[in-house]
């Protein structure tokens, strides 16, 4: 249970915290993208990942995420790391090799798994740094507001943040809720940590079943609270927080086009430093 | 044998920003076959003390002794942690919520499967139980979904007796229950303690701490602040005072006899009969 806190919002008072919601979603959107720029050389990507995990990791000091429990979230990921790489140098490829009696390891298929799992590690960093730098009601405004202009084509924007909203407010009550439901199995014989993959599949239906009653109460009781209070999903509202742009958001917004700029124009131009200098891994 | 307490601390969610100490120290004894009363405010970390009994949750500092068993600080592994659930049996407030079964009778025989019973064995155990909490046999096939909030809980409730442990704590076992089915319930938890069986209960129903528990523990802010008979607690308005207690109906009710001019022994007074029976020597001697 307590791997799950990972990620959760948690109140403190950094810049990143202060930050207007809808800056650090339209940062994370930028910076995702980058992440999947692959540039003309080998070299020339690593270059670019390294300035971006060291941009992440001055991101992360600053709302104040250690890099233990970015690990911690990242342990789950060691079987598909496998996986990727086993896939990668099973692929047939081209280039200069290791030979390992007899057998073909590509430098590229090494380089291909490790593009991949920086890329996955840093999708979950930026992912965690927005998550616990944002409250979920605040990242789902940002989401309605990034949204909006679909409204023009008839997408039901509010209504599917309100859903968003409505969900991300249940997690911890649902975490709450398994983690009561677990202890008192537990209280009557069920062991979820061992036992045999039968006991297995009964512990799950004993933590499953009373998860889905509740779950499904708690909505039904929220829809009645909700029709009770008059709630129309097409009817013009207003916020009693108003999101505001600051001069920090200008400045950050500013920060991530000027990176966003320059990455492209590394892009389209092949620029390449280390060919310049004559180097070539 | 016994269940003990050594200077136990217990941390929610240490090292991260919402680490919160909801017990600080507790010193605690409690005596094979009593029938003992946790009470304090909402947040005072009763349900964090119980859940240490049978080890749902281990002590960040200390040791908890439940019988042969050692729950202790310093320990990675409970040893024979199945046993200790079935020795100490924990019913959680608003035990209803842990029914999942096809059918009552089986919802409640599911626990003694777990603890290694036959079918056959635990069923019996299981009628026996329902029996004891008062659902009738005509309910045993039902889905425990179609029953009604009350019947749903006596059935909850059922599900921990029929492990048959010997200490059996109860959180908050009559909250949300009506009157009537309150009174079956305690007046069910006394049977089961005059059978042997050490019952820890907590709750907020100042009467029935009075009528029905040989000690009450009151705890405040993570700590112990006393452990008393409840005739002596309740008489002691200072203190109920000072740890914000409110006191039994039934002693508010005799205290104001008493103002009036009656003369009665408060500390004999546990419940109506116990009241009348005062009343009437009072006047006799009138
Ligand atoms: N799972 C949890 N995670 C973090 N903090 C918790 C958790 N459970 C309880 N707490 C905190 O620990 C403190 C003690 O909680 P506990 O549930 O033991 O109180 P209680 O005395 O049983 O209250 P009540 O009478 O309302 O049931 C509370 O301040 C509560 O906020
Ligand atoms: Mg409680």
């Amino acid at each position: 249970m307590k791997n799950i806190a990972l990620g959760r919002y948690v109140p403190y008072d950094s810049f990143l915290h202060r930050l207007d919601p809808r800056t650090k979603l339209l940062s994370l959107i930028a910076l995702m993208i980058m992440i999947f720029f692959k540039f003309s050389s080998t070299a020339m990507n690593f270059f670019i990942y390294a300035l971006l995990l060291i941009f992440i990791y001055v991101l992360m000091r600053i709302s104040h995420i250690k890099l233990k429990t970015l690990f911690k979230s990242l342990k789950a990921m060691w079987v598909m790391i496998l996986f990727l790489l086993i896939i990668n140098v099973l692929m047939p490829s081209t280039g200069p090799y290791f030979d390992i009696f007899g057998f073909k390891l590509y430098h590229n298929a090494i380089y291909n798994t490790l593009y991949i799992v920086i890329r996955l590690v840093m999708m979950i960093a930026l992912t965690m740094i927005l998550t616990t730098s944002t409250k979920p009601l605040d990242l789902t405004y940002a989401l309605e507001w990034l949204l909006h202009p679909l409204k023009y084509i008839k997408v039901p924007v509010h209504e599917i943040s309100m859903i968003i909203s409505l969900a991300l407010r249940f997690i911890p009550t649902l975490l709450e809720e398994t983690e009561r439901i677990m202890k008192a199995q537990s209280s009557r014989g069920v062991d979820f940590e061992q036992g045999k993959l039968k006991d297995k599949i009964r512990a799950i239906v004993s933590l499953i079943i009373p998860l889905f009653i509740s779950a499904i109460q708690r909505s039904e009781e929220l829809a009645n609270a909700m029709e009770a209070r008059g709630y129309d999903p097409s009817g013009q509202r207003t916020r009693y927080r108003k999101m505001q742009w600051q001069m920090k958001d200008a400045l950050s917004l500013v920060f991530i086009v000027l990176l966003f700029g320059g990455m492209i124009t590394l892009l389209v131009t092949s620029f390449d430093f280390f060919l310049m200098m004559g180097f070539v891994l | 044998m016994s269940v003990k307490f050594e200077n136990v601390s217990f941390l929610y969610l240490p090292k991260t920003p919402f680490e919160h100490l909801a017990l600080d120290g507790i010193d605690l004894e409690i005596k094979d076959g009593t029938f003992t009363a946790i009470i304090g405010h909402t947040g005072s970390g009763k349900s964090t003390l119980v859940q240490h009994i049978n080890a749902l949750l281990r002590p960040s500092k200390g040791k908890v002794l439940v019988g042969d068993y050692v729950i202790d600080a310093a320990d990675k592994k409970v040893n024979k942690l199945q046993e200790l659930r079935k020795y100490a049996g924990l019913v959680f407030q608003f035990p209803e919520y842990q029914l999942f079964e096809e059918t009552v009778l089986k919802d409640v025989a599911f626990g003694p499967k777990n603890f290694k019973d036959s079918e056959q064995v635990a069923l019996e155990k299981a009628k026996k139980a329902l029996s004891l909490v008062g659902i009738e046999e005509s309910l045993f096939n039902k889905s425990p979904f179609e029953l009604s909030g009350g019947q749903k809980r006596r059935v909850a409730i059922a599900g921990i007796i029929a492990l048959e442990p010997q200490i059996l704590v109860l959180d908050e076992p009559t909250a949300g229950l009506d009157p009537q089915g309150a009174k079956e319930m305690m007046s069910l938890f006394k049977t089961i303690n005059e059978r042997g069986t050490t019952v820890i209960m907590i709750t907020h129903d100042m009467d029935n701490v009075l009528k029905y528990c040989d000690r009450a523990v009151v705890m405040k802010d993570a700590k112990i602040v006393k452990i008393e008979q409840p005739s002596e607690l309740f008489k002691d308005e200072e203190l109920l005072k000072e740890i914000s207690l409110e006191e039994p109906h039934i002693i508010s009710f005799a205290k104001k006899l008493i103002a009036n001019g009656m003369n009665l022994e408060l500390s004999e007074i546990k419940d109506f009969d116990s009241l009348i029976a005062q009343i009437e020597k009072a006047r006799s001697v009138k």
